[in-house]
């Protein structure tokens, strides 16, 4: 507490001790000591680790935090998006950091789970740390928005698929990194509708965050691309056989199946789905969740084909490992997480990482939380990194991303175009 | 029609695996007297086990020898030091003591095992489906019914015909008895012990190829398991296949026809009503207590 806390408290304490009811000032006297010592923690940035009046700030260092599954079923794909962020901050650090500051990250594991995510995103918002930065999952974002705008603390590009982040607009500290599962399935099937043509659609979707906004946004684009909607089915994670989801789908004998799985969940779908000789007429429709090397060697031939071939397309807001854009999150990659073999998350958490780099170094160093939004304010259509796709945050926009880059399966992720995010929903 | 007989046929299939689990939950009660929750879990662990010997270079067929081996072996490990200290202080604390070894063992997977995941492990029998009058049945599926087949009647054998397998029954049915014939009951509870996780290693290696190794592999069939435990009568092994098998069946076609929003209420259902014409499950006996 400081002195002008203390003197408060002080004179309080007299003016109560000078009244004629001692039974309310023993119980007053105590209780104020402890709001005001409340107030006092929370009202000074001098709190937690900042020097100066900027919290998370130090001569040397910036400290963020992020709320993220270390834990849990998403854990092994979300471990691709921390390494390829921390491998690009270990990159900068050992350039010598922004503006002679090293980045210091630090994930909380939420283990996938709502409550501990509020729970951890209180603890960073405590004043120890500058923002809050990535972390993986897209249920967690509901429960540490609020927080995050609360305690005005900037909430940056997590790598989650929601429109809390950027909806409804009135957000001052929060900005995302990828548009919610609607929009970008919405611009998948359009994308995919036009290119391959108009047919009928299925939804095979597990059940997530946001996904009856996105069977909403599957079903107005696939009708306003000529196509024909022919219904959804949710399934649960923890679902032990797919050969009757897969059945349900034969009967249907769709042109398109739009997919949200997991690569566990997708391989275990694709594996019934082969046993029942079933695959849509045309093509899987994804989004970002099949990124992953893990999918492409578990459908891989021995001839380094895949099973699915010419069969599915997906959607990234991120190049290709082997893109030359991203040659340089790749070496890094190298470098930080050796072991992990460059994919869609790896580059993800990567790009991400470097979207936050650009803002801080072109904050100055005289770095404060509304200097940075004052940059982020000025970004229009401009590549932050060279390995995603331009961002505009202009004219109040908090979602980076206005399009999308569309790849096809032929042995492994190749570039077929790109899409505009026509709806942001 | 081929629709129905498609779905009643991989209901088979993944009832079987159901009804597995639920047989060495059955195996352990009707010896021991616990109902143990921490099966799923350890044959998590057998999976990941397995994984890890074909990882190392073990040939499949020597993989899941070691997989039963080692089963056996935990199952005598878990016994002696999960559930012999103390054990004089009641089944509920040692059913309590289940659960608290099925988070250690699931939440030690995660944190040791896990990374990477999820794993492909191979099939038994390779290939594409077989077509048997117009249906698709997966390879896998029929391995399945095949090792499920000798597994009952090597259990068939072992309790009916072996001395070991005469004593567990006996021990299930009067433990205070057999004591006082002077038997050792401590050895029973460690053979019960291996056989129930000799039942887990056989499902995690029919479940690994389909549903892939990792930490979560098993949870989708914990509730389903005890169903498949409840339905068969509680105390009877070869009644959790056949409690199996009603479950999958029924949950498949519930999926294939309703889709998966209903598939559980519909399964559940069924259960209560079963429970309710046969309280006892389908092939339990009433017991009579007096008070």
């Amino acid at each position: 507490m400081d002195s002008d806390g203390r003197e408060r408290m002080e004179y309080l304490g007299n003016l109560i001790a000078t009244r004629r009811r001692p039974a309310l000032r023993r119980a007053l006297v105590p209780a104020l000591a402890l709001v005001l010592a409340a107030a006092g923690c929370g009202s000074n940035d001098d709190s937690g680790n900042g020097t100066g009046s900027v919290p998370g700030v130090t001569e040397d260092k910036i400290i963020v935090g992020a709320s993220s599954p270390l834990t849990g079923p998403p854990a092994a794909g979300c471990a691709r998006v921390h390494g390829g962020a921390q491998a690009w901050f270990d990159k900068v650090n050992a350039e010598g950091g922004v503006h002679g500051r090293k980045i210091e990250w630090e994930i909380l594991d939420d283990a996938y789970d709502l409550a501990r995510a509020g729970a951890n995103a209180r603890r960073l918002a405590d004043g120890s740390y500058f923002a809050i930065f990535g972390g993986c999952g897209s249920i967690q974002p509901p429960a540490i928005v609020p927080v995050a705008e609360r305690a005005g603390v900037p909430y940056l590009f997590p790598m989650a698929q929601v429109p809390d982040l950027y909806l409804p607009a009135g957000k001052k500290w929060t900005y995302a990194f990828s548009p919610s599962w609607a929009t970008m399935f919405s611009s998948v099937v359009s994308w995919g509708l036009q290119q391959k043509g108009p047919g009928s659609v299925a939804v095979l979707f597990t059940q997530n965050a946001g996904i009856e906004s996105a069977i909403e946004a599957v079903k107005e684009a696939t009708e306003a691309a000529g196509g024909r909607y022919l219904g959804e089915q949710v399934v649960p994670a923890t679902t032990s056989d797919w050969t009757p989801i897969v059945l349900r789908l034969k009967e249907l004998n769709p042109d398109y199946v739009v997919t949200n799985q997991s690569v566990e969940l997708a391989l275990k779908l694709m594996q019934a789905a082969e046993e029942q000789d079933f695959e849509p007429n045309i093509s899987y429709l994804n989004t970002i969740s099949l990124m992953a090397d893990q999918f492409i060697q578990g459908i891989k031939n021995p001839d380094g084909s895949t099973r699915l071939d010419g069969k599915v397309i997906s959607a990234y807001q991120v190049a290709l490992p082997s893109d030359p854009s991203n040659a340089e999150c790749v070496e890094a990659a190298k470098v930080t997480v050796p072991d992990m073999a460059p994919d869609g998350n790896l580059m993800g958490g990567c790009n991400s990482a470097r979207w936050f780099v650009e803002l801080l170094e072109r904050a100055g160093p005289d770095l404060t939380r509304e200097r940075l939004l004052e940059v982020i304010s000025t970004v229009s259509n401009e590549k932050l990194s060279p390995g995603a796709v331009p961002a505009d945050f202009s004219n109040g926009r908090h979602l980076g991303p206005s399009e999308i880059y569309i790849y096809e399966l032929d042995g492994d992720w190749v570039p077929a175009g790109s899409a505009k995010l026509t709806d942001t929903k | 029609m081929s629709l129905f007989v498609s779905a009643v046929v991989s209901g088979i299939g993944i009832g079987f695996l159901y009804g597995i689990m639920g047989l060495s939950i059955a195996l352990l009660y009707k010896s021991t007297g616990i109902i143990s929750f921490a099966q799923p879990p350890l044959a998590m662990l057998l999976a990941f086990m397995g994984y890890r010997y074909i990882s190392a270079g073990m040939p499949l067929y020597a993989a899941i020898l070691a997989m039963v081996l080692t089963g056996a072996l935990l199952g005598v490990l878990v016994y002696w030091l999960a559930f012999v200290p103390q054990e004089q202080h009641g089944i509920f604390n040692l059913i309590l003591r289940s659960i608290a070894l099925a988070l250690i063992v699931e939440q030690a997977v995660v944190y040791l095992l896990s990374e990477g995941e999820p794993f492909l492990f191979p099939k038994m029998w390779e290939g594409g489906p077989i077509t048997l009058a117009g249906i698709n049945v997966p390879r896998q599926n029929l391995v399945i019914i095949v090792v499920t087949l000798v597994l009952l009647a090597a259990l068939l054998v072992f309790f009916r015909h072996t001395r070991l397998g005469l004593l567990l029954r006996a021990v299930a049915d009067s433990p205070g008895v057999v004591r006082l014939l002077g038997v050792n009951t401590r050895l029973l509870m460690t053979a019960a012990w291996a056989v129930s996780l000799i039942a887990c290693a056989v499902v995690a290696l029919l479940a690994a190829p389909i549903s892939l190794v990792s930490s979560a592999m098993f949870a989708p069939y914990v509730l389903y398991a005890f169903t498949a435990f409840i339905l068969g009568g509680i105390s009877s092994w070869g009644g959790a296949i056949a409690g199996g098998i009603i479950v999958g069946v029924s949950s498949n076609v519930a999926v294939v026809y309703s889709g998966t929003e209903i598939a559980a209420l519909i399964t559940f259902a069924i259960l209560g009503a079963i429970l309710i014409l046969k309280p006892a499950g389908l092939f339990g006996t009433s017991v009579r207590e007096r008070l």
